[in-house]
């Protein structure tokens, strides 16, 4: 084989690999990542007056994505249909607010946590009996059916460490049942505490400090290394340069509920 | 002594005579709350919110219930029938359905049988939200349906079927002349009974991402924080729909028992 002939093929060749790279690179930049996201949870995640999703979680997804060229594609859904859907193919990811957990892990995959939240016991502001999560042996306690802090609940409940434990299907009806005094606590994480406790001024106060901390992570299906790995990658920048706690101070801290 | 008797004078019937008291009530009622509501610009607002999911809720429940009254109705029918395949299909399907709540029926329906579906057949329509919704709903309540047709069909005397044989009607000419007109009459009521609980059902379709109106209740809440507001509006649109069905379908048994003597 000639010299000529040896130059020519690896042109091809190298022809050949860079359009497969190149149409990769394309795929990559429009592929639209379809997620989920139940939009009940403010300010992670609700619907603002013209039924557009906003909150913590849709901005950064939406920053994520602007990092690993794609495009979120979001729609809300009732929590019992979120993760059948995920596991089923209807969406690629689910950012809601979602806390890892070794047993959610065995049936889906995580990303490394985006926020640390903590669950704290949230009482009316006239309490006087119940200084802490010590304190709740002879309490009923209120809380979302299927959260984690449901499981907190239900397995102090077993030690005897609570009375006895009200599930409702979202966290509004537990502060309502609070301050209806059919419960004396709700617990919460702190930053669905700092909500309830912004809509109902005076009326409500935390007993005692976060008594556990916990990562919220965005969940994939269970063997999606590429969706995990770019998510990943994305997350790290976006907490290295500040985005993070940029999106932090605008959801925590400066957001209100109108 | 009878009521018509002399020195009594009975009053002529008059349509006023048919309203019954708790509807003026209702009706009353009704009217305040909509003057509340008109006045109020947090319950416009609420309004403003919710009633794309009214549609959607109307949406689901009626295509819904079309769907659960044929397969009702041939589920029904297949269960009389002396064949041993249709009967045996007909009583596994709604043996199983009726055992299985609702809530699960449709996730697997939505997440599981149409998926398959799709693949199966390569029909994308499949995978449409509001029609994963409607199979769901709709299989689900076909089973309460056929319990509903047999019962009425099985009302009417077996000499009718007979006598109908005898002047040399086929099995099916019987059934579709003589048996069936009859039967709607006793169907009706549980029909519509069944119909203002599938319009309210319907709000299950939100865990296939269906914004109907319980789910926009929920999101509306969830931002504001105002739940009695949302509710009242939920309450009070559902009513609504509930009210009117109700006055169709007596309407409809009105028609239906047209020129029948009790």
């Amino acid at each position: 084989m000639s010299t000529r002939r040896v130059g020519l093929w690896a042109s091809i060749l190298l022809v050949v690999v860079l359009i497969a790279v190149g149409c990769q690179r394309q795929q990559a930049q429009q592929r639209t990542i379809r997620v989920a996201t139940d939009a009940t949870y403010p300010p992670f995640e609700m619907l603002d007056k013209d039924k557009n999703l906003v909150g913590y979680d849709i901005d950064l997804i939406n920053a994520i994505c602007e990092l690993a060229k794609c495009k979120a594609e979001i729609k809300s859904t009732a929590w019992e249909g979120i993760f059948p859907a995920l596991i089923k193919g209807d969406y690629d990811a689910v950012i809601s607010g979602v806390t890892i957990t070794a047993e959610r892990d065995k049936t889906v995959d995580f990303t490394t946590p985006y926020i640390e939240v903590g669950q704290v016991v949230l009482v009316r502001a006239d309490e006087t009996r119940i200084g802490g999560v010590a304190d709740l042996a002879d309490k009923t306690v209120a809380v979302q059916i299927g959260t984690t802090n449901d499981e907190t609940a239900t397995a102090m409940q077993k030690e005897g460490k609570i009375k006895a434990v009200k599930r409702f299907p979202d966290f509004a009806k537990a502060v309502q049942s609070l301050l209806a005094k059919d419960a004396d606590a709700v617990i919460i994480d702190n930053t669905g505490a700092s909500g309830y406790m912004g809509t109902n001024p005076g009326k409500l106060k935390l007993a005692g400090e976060k008594f556990t901390s916990e990562g919220l992570g965005i969940v994939v299906r269970e063997g999606d290394k590429t969706l995990q790995d770019a998510f990943n990658a994305a997350l790290k920048t976006l907490k290295e340069n500040g985005t993070l706690d940029r999106l932090y101070q605008k959801w925590f801290v400066e957001w209100k509920p109108s | 002594m009878t009521p018509d008797g002399p020195g009594r004078t009975r009053l002529p019937p008059s349509a006023l005579d048919r309203i019954p008291w708790w509807a003026l009530l209702l009706a009353l009622g009704g009217l305040l709350a909509l003057y509340g509501i008109l006045h109020s610009p947090v319950y416009i607002e609420t309004y403003q919110f919710l009633a794309s999911g009214v549609v959607v809720t109307i949406q689901v429940a009626v295509t819904a219930y079309a769907l659960a009254m044929v397969l009702g109705l041939v589920a029904a029918l297949a269960q009389l029938s002396k064949r041993t395949v249709p009967y045996t299909l007909a009583r596994l399907y709604i043996e199983v359905i009726r055992g299985v709540p609702l809530l699960v029926q449709l996730i697997y329906i939505a997440f599981v049988v149409t998926p398959a579906l799709a693949d199966l057949t390569g029909i994308r329509w499949f995978r449409n939200d509001m029609v994963r919704a409607t199979l769901g709903l709709g299989i689900g309540y076909g089973a309460y349906l056929a319990e509903v047709y047999r019962a009425g069909i099985e009302a009417i005397p077996r000499g009718q079927t007979e006598a109908a044989r005898s002047l040399g009607m086929s099995p099916w000419q019987a059934m579709r002349h003589i048996i069936l007109p009859q039967a709607i009459r006793v169907i009706l009521p549980p029909l519509g009974n069944d119909f203002i609980s599938m319009l309210k059902d319907s709000s299950l379709a939100s865990v296939i991402s269906v914004t109907e109106l319980t789910y926009s209740g929920s999101l509306l809440n969830a931002r504001t924080f105002r739940s009695f507001e949302t509710y009242n509006m939920v309450a009070l649109l559902y009513l609504t729909m509930t009210l009117i069905g109700s006055l169709g379908v007596r309407g409809l048994e009105r028609w239906a028992s047209k020129g029948h003597r009790p």
